[in-house]
């Protein structure tokens, strides 16, 4: 059994969450109970997977897998690697929480409205950003964007009002553009190296005539404004405001997870496709060197500016992503294994304070009439909002601290080094005074008895991860080290993949023999 | 003139235009714009395959099996699927265009100013 989960471990991630989408859609949408029992038995077996991946690839281990048994440079490849499985498993985890708070059921009886085909809509989205996170193909990687994409538009566009259908407007046309200009990228690089598998790609690349070098690079950079539009960098930020304002909030805090993707794609660019030494990296580097601080003291800028909780938490998303790319760009092993970090508590702290903010913002005000609610789960409220700010922030006991510690010190002797050091310290600082004027102006200046313990379970367990996080630093850092020397040293995974060989069966070959046409 | 002068110009053209479209502030006119666009890409995720004339994409015959020969599949298969994509998601921001036209009144991009 450990054997076959071992051998299909790539593919299972993708595969249950599909078919749990599509087995949502056959149950009638009035049948609730029936479709969550399908939706919880696929997040728990995606959890047990996600765990099984990080337990094997913590011993070292590299899973290929070929899909339809077509050798690696010809068909598509899904590899587990360490980074992957730390994705895998932070996904589903967010995923598995913000589905429980959609199945809160608040005193009052009526469900938190997340709109028909939600469940279908939810897997559809895991599969996709599974998907994203393994594949080893260009093009693959394409697909399974414009699959959390679509999902996601499905997502934001539930219950729609004017609002939100602008803010859909805007967030549909600007990832289609994005999806344009991914395709030319990828053609340009096929027709360049002739291939669109990324282990294959790194090694092309490096023996690239003098004369195609240009068109690489040129590739190379359509590529991070693709993912830069994804990863909300700088120039290209400004659709993440308005639509995670205009979001529901559980899908809001889904959404948290989609900008990582961005930044995990960046991560494999430059450190699988464009690898480093490479002069097409070096260039990537500097220009990120420049762009990600920028994100970063924007961010801080707009966090500043922000009036509403979730236009606040929404910058922290642009900064957590600009100093993430901040740390790619350097990419030495501390910075990348801090920065691998900080992925982790940003997503779980960014998670946190959306679902906590709809324990502020959606449920209060209609059980405010209720008026029986204890002032205590204010207190509790004010507690979990706290906590995510402070690991966002990078405060010292919290998660966030670590990785930016780690970042900080990976910068030491850099040419930048003083530009990246008040970029981060500076936005870290400027970031911390907008959640302490947002936390006073929230919990100080309201009725104690206006709100309810909503998503207080989910809120916890998030906040319980985060501080586990601190807790079991020293493992987590060993293993994000571990992933971090693996991502820099890309030969091994090449190798992996272009050496895996494909499964000889006697029943493909009746099957040949039965379709050859003689 | 030759082929491939015509096809990057045509390339060229579509993108240009649907550029110009996709800048300006009625839905209408950016969805043309991205169809245009999405009409560039696929040629020119077709034309990365080499241009070839009358030469069969399958491995069939006595032919060598060069690329001299054959047409390069891949891309092919490649624009089948971009097609594809690209034609649900226009279709999904034709839905959500309609909508807005009817919340809105009118099809401007902010929705909050008439045109």
């Amino acid at each position: 059994m450990i054997e076959l989960v071992a051998k299909h471990l790539p593919v299972l991630p993708i595969a249950i969450a599909l078919v749990a989408a599509a087995w949502c859609l056959t149950v009638p949408e009035s049948k609730t109970r029936l479709q969550r029992g399908v939706a919880w038995a696929a997040l728990l077996l995606l959890l047990a997977v996600a765990l099984f991946a990080v337990n094997r690839t913590a011993r070292g281990e590299q899973f290929v897998y070929l899909l339809g048994n077509w050798k690696a440079p010809y068909g598509i490849a899904l590899v587990v690697d360490k980074l992957t499985a730390i994705m895998l498993l932070l996904t589903t985890f967010v995923g598995a929480v913000v589905f429980a708070a959609t199945n809160f059921k608040p005193a009052d009886g009526k469900p938190v409205s997340t709109g028909t085909y939600f469940t279908p809509l939810f897997l559809l989205q895991l599969a996709g950003l599974n998907g994203a996170f393994l594949t080893a193909d260009l093009f693959n990687l394409f697909v399974f964007f414009e699959v959390l994409l679509a999902a996601s538009y499905g997502m934001l566009l539930q219950h729609s009002d004017q609002r939100r259908t602008n803010a859909a407007i805007h967030y549909v046309v600007i990832n289609l553009a994005g999806s344009a200009i991914f395709l030319i990228a990828v053609s340009l690089l096929y027709g360049v190296t002739g291939t669109l598998n990324m282990a294959d790609l790194s090694q092309r690349i490096s023996v690239i005539p003098a004369h195609s070098q240009a068109l690489a690079a040129a590739a190379g950079f359509l590529l991070l404004v693709v993912f830069a539009i994804k990863a909300a960098l700088l120039p290209l930020n400004f659709w993440l405001t308005n639509t995670y304002r205009a979001a529901v909030l559980p899908v809001a805090a889904l959404f948290a997870l989609m900008t990582k993707v961005g930044v995990v794609a960046i991560i494999r660019t430059m450190t699988l496709i464009f690898p480093e030494g490479g002069i097409i990296n070096q260039y990537m580097s500097q220009a990120l060197l420049i762009i990600a601080p920028l994100t970063l003291l924007a961010a801080a800028a707009g966090a500043l500016s922000a009036r509403d909780v979730r236009s606040l938490i929404g910058w922290s998303v642009v900064a957590s992503a600009g100093l993430l790319v901040c740390a790619v760009a350097m990419g030495g092993t501390m910075a990348l294994s801090g920065a691998l970090f900080y992925l982790i508590g940003s997503t779980l702290a960014t998670a946190l304070l959306f679902l906590n903010t709809a324990a502020i913002d959606e449920v209060g005000p209609r059980l405010a009439a209720a008026d029986t609610v204890p002032g205590s789960a204010w207190a509790w409220t004010g507690a979990l909002f706290f906590i995510g700010a402070a690991a966002l922030a990078g405060l010292p006991p919290f998660a966030g601290f670590i990785g930016k510690a780690a970042v900080l010190a990976g910068s030491v002797n850099q040419a930048w080094q003083g530009w990246l050091w008040f970029a981060i310290l500076g936005g870290g600082l400027v970031s911390m005074l907008a959640y302490a004027r947002m936390g006073s102006r929230l919990f100080w200046k309201r009725d104690a008895a206006d709100n309810v313990p909503a998503y207080l379970v989910p809120c916890i367990a998030i906040a319980t991860a985060l501080v586990c996080l601190t807790v079991f630093a020293a493992p987590i850092q060993r293993y994000t080290d571990q992933a971090a020397v693996e991502l820099r040293r890309p030969q091994a995974m090449i190798s992996n993949v272009l050496g895996k060989l494909a499964i000889e069966k006697s029943a493909t070959q009746d099957i040949n023999k039965l379709g050859a046409p003689k | 003139m030759s082929l491939a002068l015509i096809v990057a110009m045509g390339v060229g053209v579509l993108m240009a235009c649907g550029i110009y479209l996709l800048l300006r502030t009625r839905l209408f006119d950016i969805v043309l714009g991205l169809t245009l666009i999405s009409y560039a890409v696929n040629l020119f995720i077709f034309f990365m395959g080499r241009l070839t004339v009358g030469k069969p994409p399958i491995i069939a015959g006595t032919l060598p099996k060069t690329l001299a020969h054959y047409a390069d599949p891949l891309p092919q298969a490649l624009v089948l699927t971009a097609i594809v994509i690209s034609f649900g998601m226009t279709a999904v921001l034709l839905a959500i265009g309609v909508r807005a036209y009817a919340e809105n009144g009118h099809d401007h991009v902010d929705g909050d100013q008439a045109p």
